[in-house]
């Protein structure tokens, strides 16, 4: 998947432009759902803001079937929630890694559709599983969008100072607010050994210059 | 509508026709599935009560 990640930040380049001079986020959530539509499972991206304050789960996609158009036939349509408590870096990723859901999540094992697999899923979320469990999809969908959210917000085409040596955490502070991304994000993609592993599952870098 | 359950909730989102459900969580603290269910609890709530504006993105 992170293949996409690469063809979907050069289409989004050529035609945006990923600026890193201004005040402006490099990367803006509100003009990339429609490179993930035309790659996704998912024909109509929407997004909301909730007026509720959470604790935890800043934002969800909720998928829906069957909604028919006139010359359309059945369509699929996606809506993404954030609570509005949670900070813009915050809310930025979690619509952003929501939206990789509408391309990811490709077969009926990767959905969550009953109480039963809703509660299983939140019991393994509060877990942390860090490594990929392999016997519950949702659950791997989940830290792969979340991966693939943090590819392209800060994408490793400005992180290849770091492929030896780790940014300082000064370092880490500025690339966080240059790329609107949480921190914790930043401080994981530049380590070198996170950084040499996205670069070889990309294969190929894009000129984002 | 206000008095439902998680469960009761959440049944009547997947009978309306909800195909899918992901969550992308905040991991700072001790995180506890009734906490998160807590949360979910409080989007879906506010999903069924129109507490929601629709927005372009998060820029």
């Amino acid at each position: 998947m992170l293949e996409n990640v690469g063809n979907i930040l050069k289409d989004y380049h050529k035609t945006h432009g990923i600026d890193l001079s201004g005040d402006q986020p490099p990367v803006k959530t509100s003009l990339l759902h429609p490179y993930i539509e035309e790659r996704g499972v998912v024909d109509r991206i929407s997004i909301y803001e909730a007026n509720i304050e959470t604790k935890h789960i800043v934002a969800k996609v909720q998928k829906f079937r069957g909604e028919t158009g006139p010359y359309s036939g059945i369509l699929d349509h996606a809506n993404i929630y954030y609570a509005k408590n949670h900070n813009y870096c915050w809310r930025r990723f979690g619509v952003c890694k929501e939206m990789y859901h509408c391309m990811i999540d490709r077969n009926v094992a990767d959905r969550v559709a009953t109480v039963d697999s809703l509660t299983k899923l939140l019991e393994l979320l509060a877990a942390d599983t860090t490594a990929l469990t392999g016997d519950f999809s949702p659950l791997n969908r989940e830290q792969e969008a979340e991966l693939l959210a943090l590819e392209t917000l800060f994408p490793v085409e400005f992180r290849t100072d770091y492929l030896e040596t780790p940014a300082d955490e000064e370092a880490v502070l500025a690339l966080s607010q240059k790329f609107r991304i949480p921190l914790v994000h930043a401080r994981l993609a530049c380590r070198p050994t996170y950084n040499q592993a996205i670069i070889r599952l990309r294969g190929r870098l894009e000129d984002l210059g | 509508m206000t008095d439902m359950t998680f469960d009761q909730r959440f049944q009547k989102a997947f009978d309306g026709g909800l195909a899918d459900i992901k969550f992308f969580v905040r991991r700072e603290g001790d995180i506890t599935p009734e906490a998160l269910m807590n949360d979910a609890l409080a989007f879906q709530t506010a999903i069924d009560s129109g507490n929601v504006v629709k927005v372009d993105g998060v820029d």
